[in-house]
């Protein structure tokens, strides 16, 4: 899962497409337009033309089909209200799984199009910089912990640390890799603090990339999206 | 004495766990314009001096002095001056794309946006990253992370440049650049260089005073010719001389060379200028 965030993180930056082309406010705007609806759809249909027109994104903007795999993952967290609803009837059912892995694949779209110091930027317009920041240090630190990690889980493979047949050896391993990555994390942390402290770092980091002015291009994806999503929630 | 760029003595720091790290012996002194060499064997304490000289930490015993001042208390004056390169770039990277980490502290600095933009361009063709200016520093390759940080430590034109083991895990053909890089930086704008190393190939190159540590003692200091030719007191402290000053030092002892050379280059200028004298010859007849 951890590499799974990595690949998703390098296809925001790496890939060249519509949505990656697309300025990081409007993209923004647009998933919270996507977001509302998918919250307000009260039936399958409606469900599923959203989830539709999610997968024609995903598709046309070239990026890899496992990432609709990953939205999957939330589908299992929806069952027990999934559970609830059966007693209504299928339909409304899985209308709530649906809803649970369109809500996630729009989000995922949104990470794998958009490049992180974007995302951030605009984020800082609403955030206090305290808060920005905040979230931008510890989305570095993922990526040093993941190293890191990656690192750690390999040599435990190669020394044989997890053994299907001796449950309490594996669990007993994995604790003590958890204690020794937390103790690293810590450690890390220190250094990055002082290294920033070195470099000048006082109140923010220039998160600058979401300058850009509003195209007439953003304005009628905007204005087309809300009529969509309107149209699927008035006659689907 | 009194420009001195850094000047530290008696050094004794004590961490949390008790164990106490020394930097004791001959003083620790760097001059404007120098380039200096800490080495030593892995874990005698080369980054802990050289977080005293950063103002990283606060030494339980003896002097530290940058610049004329304490870097701890005057840590935010002296942290303008002092640029830093540490083990691990991806702990010292900021900014979010690399234009911005190089371009982080000219921000601090409050540097007009004009001069930053030209500022980092100029770093980056120097470092041979221009491609690299709105990449996310985290996907770069070990070699570039190196470079980015280098660039972000370097564009402010620091006074005195400080390199934690710059080069490890480096290729040779970037260990090259780097070295020119940092050898440019200090004939053009007279910027001093401390780097911390194992590794004492690349030293003859980059360096023009050493200072061995061992056992919490600086034992050694000099230039790279008087340190590299102590081979057994450098053995001693757990370190290989340059295979090329080994080999330099048995042509001398065979007396088919005058001196031992540094470096690769010199050490084939000695003999090629042997050959042409007959020396050669006439010992191998």
């Amino acid at each position: 899962m951890s590499s799974r965030l990595a690949r998703i993180d390098h296809l925001a930056v790496s890939q060249c497409s519509f949505l990656h082309a697309l300025p990081a406010k409007p993209k923004l705007i647009a998933t919270l337009i996507l977001l509302a609806g998918i919250v307000a759809t009260n039936n399958l249909r409606q469900g599923m033309m959203l989830s539709c027109l999610l997968l024609g994104l995903l598709f046309f903007s070239r990026l890899p089909l496992w990432l609709f795999g990953i939205a999957f993952y939330p589908a299992f967290f929806s069952l027990p209200f999934a559970l609830v609803k059966l007693s209504v009837s299928p339909a409304a059912a899985t209308a709530v799984i649906c809803k649970a892995v369109s809500a996630a694949l729009l989000l995922t779209l949104l990470l794998a199009s958009t490049p992180f110091p974007q995302l951030f930027g605009a984020g800082a317009k609403l955030l206090p910089n305290l808060v920005t920041d905040a979230l931008f240090f510890s989305y570095r630190l993922f990526f040093i912990i993941l190293e890191s990690l990656e690192r750690l889980l390999l040599s435990l493979r190669q020394r044989g640390a997890f053994a299907r047949s001796n449950f309490a050896w594996s669990n007993w391993v994995t604790l003590h890799a958890l204690g020794y990555l937390m103790v690293n994390t810590l450690a890390v942390s220190q250094r990055l603090d002082q290294n920033y402290r070195l470099r000048g770092y006082q109140t923010s980091v220039y998160l600058g990339a979401t300058s850009a002015a509003w195209r007439v291009a953003d304005l009628a994806l905007v204005a087309a999206l809300l009529v969509v999503v309107g149209g699927v929630l008035r006659f689907g | 004495m009194a420009n001195l760029v850094v000047e530290l003595k008696g050094l004794s720091y004590t961490y949390p766990d008790q164990t106490v790290v020394k930097a004791e012996g001959i003083p620790f002194l760097v001059q404007p314009n120098q380039k200096v060499a800490l080495v030593g064997a892995t874990g005698t304490g080369k980054t802990t001096l050289l977080q005293h000289i950063l103002g990283l930490l606060r030494p339980a015993s003896g002097q530290v002095r940058v610049l004329g001042r304490d870097p701890v208390k005057a840590f935010n004056d002296v942290r303008w001056q002092i640029g830093f390169v540490s083990q691990n770039p991806d702990e010292q990277i900021i900014g979010p794309t690399v234009f911005d980490d190089i371009a982080f502290g000219l921000r601090a600095r409050r540097v007009p946006l004009l001069q930053i933009e030209e500022r980092v361009e100029a770093v980056a063709q120097e470092l041979g990253i221009s491609n690299l200016l709105a990449k996310v520093p985290h996907h770069l390759s070990g070699g570039q992370k190196q470079k980015v940080a280098l660039a972000g430590a370097v564009v402010a034109c620091p006074q005195l440049l400080v390199l934690d083991e710059p080069f490890s895990g480096l290729d040779a053909c970037c260990k090259r650049e780097l070295v020119r890089f940092i050898g440019r930086l200090n004939q053009e704008l007279g910027m001093a260089v401390i780097l911390s190393t194992h590794d004492l190939e690349l030293v003859p190159d980059i360096a023009d005073l050493v200072y061995v540590l061992h056992r919490g003692q600086l034992i050694m200091a000099g230039s790279p010719a008087e340190v590299f030719t102590c081979v057994d007191e450098l053995r001693t402290a757990g370190l290989e001389p340059p295979a090329v000053v080994q080999l330099g030092m048995q042509l001398v002892g065979l007396g088919l060379i005058p001196e031992v050379p540094l470096s690769l280059q010199a050490g084939i200028e000695l003999l090629q200028k042997a050959t042409s004298d007959g020396t050669v010859t006439s010992l191998l007849v």
